[in-house]
This record gives C-alpha cells, sequence and structure tokens, in this order.
C-alpha cells in the first residue's frame, strides 16, 4: 500500500503540471485547450533530441526545449485562438481548432520521429525508504513538480502580471475596461502554460517513454486533474493532479490495469455531477 | 477498381449516416457531444454479438443494435442533461471513455483488443449479400431512408421546438417547452441512428475492434459536419465526402505507411483549420456552430 501511495504521488505531480497549464488557459480563455497536449509533447522531444541524441548539457537542452514549447504555443494562440476570438467564435469552433492544432503537431512529430518509441537511457536504480522503492529519477520528479507549484503560487498571488491574469480570468470586459492589455495577457497565459506543460512533458517521458500521440493522453489526463482539483482555481491542479494518481494506481491494485482510464472517466463523470466545482474550488466557471 | 468503388460507397454511405445523426444533436439539438462513436461502437457490437451466437437475422439484429444504442444515451442523457456547454462535452468525452474501455477489456464478451471476428454475412431471404458491390446497394438503400427519416424529423414540429431550445433554452422553456424531454429525445434518435450505422459496418466488415470506436473516431464525426455545415442534410454527405476522399490520392504516393498516415492526418488538421477560421459556417452552412 505505501507503494501504492507513492507511485500515485509520482504520476500525480506530473498530472498536476499539465493540469495548472491547462487550467491557467481555461480561466482565461474559457474553452478546452486541448493544443496544450501539442505544447507539451514538442517540449517532451526537443529535450530528448537535444539532450539524449546530442547529448547537449542537461542546463541547455531544459531552456532550449522550454523555448521551443512556448514558440509552438504562441503560434497556436497568434494563428489560429485570436482570429477566431476576434470573431467570437463558440466554444465548440475553438475547441475543435485547437484539437485540429493537436493532430496537427502530433503527426508532424510522427512525420519526424517516426511510430517508435523513444526512451532515455537512466542507470535505474532504486533507493528505499520506509518499506517504498523509488528510482533518483522519480525523486526529482515530484521535487521539481513540486518546486513549479511553489513558485506559481507565488507568481499568481504576488506578481502584476499573476493577478491581471486573475483579473482576467474574473471577468475580460473589466479587465478591459481598467486598461489591461487583454491580447497581450492572452498570449502570457498561454507562454506560462506552455513552461508548465512542457516540464510536465519532460518529466511524463522520464517516467514513461515518448511517443508522438503522447499529448492527447496527458491533455486528457491533465484535464480530468484540473476538474477535480477545481478548475477555477489554479494552484488546486495540485490537489487534482494527487487524486487522479490515487484513483489510477487504486484502481489497477484491485482491478485489471486496462480498467485504469474506464476508472478515472468514471471518477470524472461522478465529480462532473455532484462536485462540479472540485476539491478546492468555489465556483463553477461559465462559458464566455 | 468496380470493388474500391463499392468500397469507398460504403463507407461514404456509414459516415454519412453518422455525421448526419450527430448533426441532430449537436447541429440541430445544440448538444455537444463529443463521445458519439460510443453509440456507433454500442451498435456495432450489439448487432455483432446477436447474430454470432444467436440465430436472429440481420436486419432484427440492426434494429435490436440500434435500440441498444438508443437506451444507453437514454441513460446518459437522463444523468448528464444537468450540465451544460463544457461540462456536458467532458461527461460525453468520458462516456466515450468509458465505452471504449469495455469493449476493450470485457475479453470474453467482445473478444477485447484482438477484436470480434466470425460475425455473419447479410441474408435476405436465402440470398446472401456479399462483397462491396452488393453491400453498397443495401448502403444506399439505408442511407436514403435514414436521410429521409432525418428530413422529416427536422422539419417537423418537432425539429422546430428543437431548434428553437438550441437558440434560446430559457426562452423556449417559458413558452412552456418541456426542455429536458425535448433535449433527451433528440439525444436518443441520434444514438439509435448511430447504432444503425454500427449495424451496417460490422456486418460489412466481418469482424470489429475496439480502435474503431474512440475519441478520435468522434472527432472525425464532428469534423465532417464542421467542414460541411451544421443543420444540413447535404452538408453532412459533402463533410463526410470531403474527408473520406481527400486522402485516397496519398495511396499514390511511394512512403511508409507511418508517413503515409502522418500527411493524411495533417491534412486533414490543416483542412479543418481552414474551415474554422476563414469559412466558420462550413461549405453548405447556413448559420455557425454552437454548443450549449
Amino acid at each position: 500500500m505505501p507503494q501504492v501511495l507513492a507511485n500515485a504521488v509520482i504520476v500525480g505531480s506530473i498530472y498536476a503540471l499539465i493540469a495548472a497549464g491547462f487550467s491557467l488557459v481555461y480561466n482565461v480563455q474559457r474553452f478546452f485547450y486541448i493544443a496544450h497536449g501539442a505544447v507539451l509533447a514538442v517540449g517532451a522531444f526537443t529535450f530528448h533530441l537535444l539532450f539524449q541524441s546530442l547529448s547537449l548539457s542537461p542546463f541547455l537542452a531544459f531552456p532550449l526545449a522550454l523555448g521551443t514549447s512556448i514558440a509552438v504555443g504562441a503560434v497556436n494562440e497568434v494563428l489560429i485562438h485570436r482570429p477566431l476570438r476576434r470573431r467570437a467564435a463558440t466554444n465548440l469552433s475553438l475547441f475543435m481548432a485547437s484539437s485540429a492544432f493537436l493532430l496537427l503537431i502530433q503527426n508532424l512529430l510522427l512525420f519526424i520521429f517516426g511510430p517508435t518509441v523513444l526512451t532515455y537511457q537512466w542507470p535505474l536504480s532504486p533507493v528505499a525508504f520506509a518499506g517504498v522503492r523509488v528510482t533518483r529519477v522519480q525523486i526529482l520528479v515530484v521535487l521539481a513538480s513540486l518546486s513549479m507549484f511553489c513558485m506559481l503560487l507565488v507568481f499568481m498571488k504576488r506578481t502584476f502580471l499573476g493577478k491581471s491574469l486573475r483579473a482576467l480570468a474574473d471577468s475580460v470586459e473589466l479587465s478591459r475596461s481598467c486598461g489591461l492589455p487583454v491580447s497581450r495577457l492572452n498570449l502570457a497565459a498561454v507562454s506560462i502554460s506552455a513552461v508548465l506543460g512542457s516540464v510536465g512533458g519532460i518529466l511524463q517521458s522520464f517516467e514513461q517513454d515518448l511517443r508522438f500521440d503522447m499529448g492527447l493522453y496527458a491533455i486528457l489526463k491533465g484535464i480530468i486533474a484540473s476538474i477535480l482539483g477545481g478548475v477555477g482555481n489554479v494552484p488546486a491542479a495540485l490537489v487534482g493532479g494527487f487524486l487522479l494518481g490515487l484513483v489510477e494506481n487504486l484502481s489497477t491494485w484491485y482491478l485489471p490495469s486496462g480498467y485504469k482510464n474506464v476508472v478515472s472517466s468514471l471518477v470524472l463523470i461522478g465529480f462532473l455531477l455532484f462536485k462540479p466545482a472540485g476539491l478546492m474550488g468555489s465556483t463553477v466557471l461559465k462559458g464566455r | 477498381m468496380e470493388i474500391y468503388l463499392a468500397h469507398l460507397v460504403v463507407f461514404l454511405g456509414i459516415y454519412w449516416i453518422l455525421a448526419a445523426s450527430l448533426d441532430l444533436a449537436l447541429g440541430y439539438g445544440g448538444l455537444f457531444n463529443i463521445g458519439h462513436a460510443a453509440f456507433y461502437g454500442i451498435g456495432a457490437y450489439t448487432s455483432a454479438l446477436l447474430t454470432v451466437h444467436l440465430p436472429v437475422s440481420f436486419l432484427v439484429a440492426l434494429v435490436f443494435g440500434a435500440i441498444f444504442a438508443a437506451v444507453v444515451a437514454l441513460l446518459v442523457g437522463v444523468s448528464v442533461f444537468r450540465l451544460h456547454g463544457d461540462y456536458l462535452a467532458l461527461a460525453t468525452l468520458a462516456f466515450g471513455v468509458v465505452v471504449e474501455g469495455v469493449l476493450r477489456n470485457w475479453t470474453q464478451l467482445t473478444g477485447g483488443s484482438r477484436g470480434l471476428v466470425g460475425i455473419p454475412q447479410v441474408e435476405f431471404f436465402g440470398f446472401t449479400i456479399a462483397g462491396p458491390p452488393a453491400y453498397a446497394g443495401l448502403i444506399v438503400v439505408f442511407a436514403a431512408g435514414v436521410a429521409l427519416l432525418l428530413q422529416r424529423i427536422t422539419k417537423s414540429q418537432f425539429g422546430r421546438v428543437v431548434q428553437s431550445i438550441r437558440s434560446d433554452e430559457v426562452a423556449a422553456a417559458a413558452l412552456g417547452t418541456n426542455v429536458r424531454e425535448f433535449k433527451l429525445t433528440v439525444l436518443v434518435l441520434s444514438a439509435f441512428f448511430a447504432g444503425v450505422a454500427g449495424a451496417l459496418y460490422a456486418h460489412y466488415l466481418g469482424s470489429l475492434d475496439p480502435g474503431r470506436f474512440t475519441i478520435t473516431e468522434s472527432f472525425l464525426i464532428i469534423s465532417m459536419i464542421v467542414v460541411g455545415g451544421t443543420t444540413s442534410l447535404r452538408g453532412a454527405l459533402i463533410g463526410a465526402a470531403i474527408i473520406l476522399l481527400l486522402p485516397e490520392p496519398l495511396r499514390l504516393l511511394d512512403l511508409s505507411s507511418a508517413r503515409l498516415a502522418a500527411i493524411r492526418e495533417m491534412l486533414f488538421a490543416l483542412l479543418l483549420l481552414g474551415v474554422l477560421i476563414l469559412r466558420p459556417q462550413g461549405i453548405m452552412g447556413k448559420r455557425v456552430l454552437s454548443g450549449r
């Protein structure tokens, strides 16, 4: 059982990062930001290419991977979301466009890297403490995720940009009338979300492997985790991520592992019906 | 060549039924359903399992497949219709994942990921409908039948009430419409026709695998009505035709199958983005897509 909890914390901290990136954009723009999956997959593949294939220093590969992710997120925002928003497109159109962008990037990755699974060659030496076996990489995953969340919390509560983003999430009209640069804030939200997402994607690729379609599965987990935590509250994604990790690991404990996604989907439906605001959220967000 | 063309006609017919049935819920009803492939899969598996295990004819199996899809839709609708917009979409998406997971994991019943094989061919009064050309004829009859029914439904008083609910749910309720009942009926009808398409698909291929009924498939069906234009039978047909036929010339390219698949999907994504940004109402569309 302690092993189940440890595994839940490890995958949960990855889901949490992906979820935080999703819910940041969802709060500001109020539609299903499926393209987040594309952004994080690009980050993970770039890091793998630079670090594993070209054997660059991780301190150089990491910022370059983040930069590529941000660029992809910004392209999506400027070329696709912005024209659609200007036309006051419906949520369904934005959702479809965002999904189409994920499909485009995912198949670009397939074209470049092929359908084979890419892996990292780590020296896998598990460390045992308190009856739990974890690898050094897994400890790194959890610490990296937690420190990202600390920074996110400080950023959202203390900095001017963070406060502006929360204002924009409350009301576009009021933010505009206060003179906030709404268009640039949207771009900022997408960029910060790209940072959170690609760190999540890179950590996920340490834990599991890289496949061209990792973005789709990652974004589905991210959406579920953000709803469980409460989508109106960005740092609550941490709680949602841990809860989703726990649900998944408990379900593989009791049921065949194939039912993992079924169980987490049923939990999601349960939350949507009975606690749509999530564990930590206070209100249900409405579409604009 | 003849067989190839007949094969295309079969798939075009099946996807027309799928796209038009989703259009009833999404285009006319404004229900943001992104789990349509689940109803398709339920219809396919139900009718296939009936003919595999019981001595029932194709038509009986088809009707039961469609009815079972409709019953599941009723249960889904009763539980999720208190949700709106994005939350409804998410619930239907989760429902799609659940159905796919059950098809994939209930190995004794469905054959799991290896698939369900040995679905008997279609027979009418002792005549076997075998091979794509004959089946294409059958599909044309069914597609025309479904199209006629859908036209009757959407042009009726029921269809107009449904569209009024889509436009303004509160106003429709204020005029005394039982909004919930109308939405449920639309979802049930939509699932029924998706079930018909599923049965047609199952008995054409003779085998089923759960990979055909994923969220990706639902996305493909939504794309057809987005590209063709919503609230239009002709739009659903044109959207299905464009999305199915567009990648066909790529077969002539000499590339590995993974790269070919990648190019096909990228073209599809670009087409969808182009339509959404440049012509949001779709090719035949009268109105811009909306969901609540």
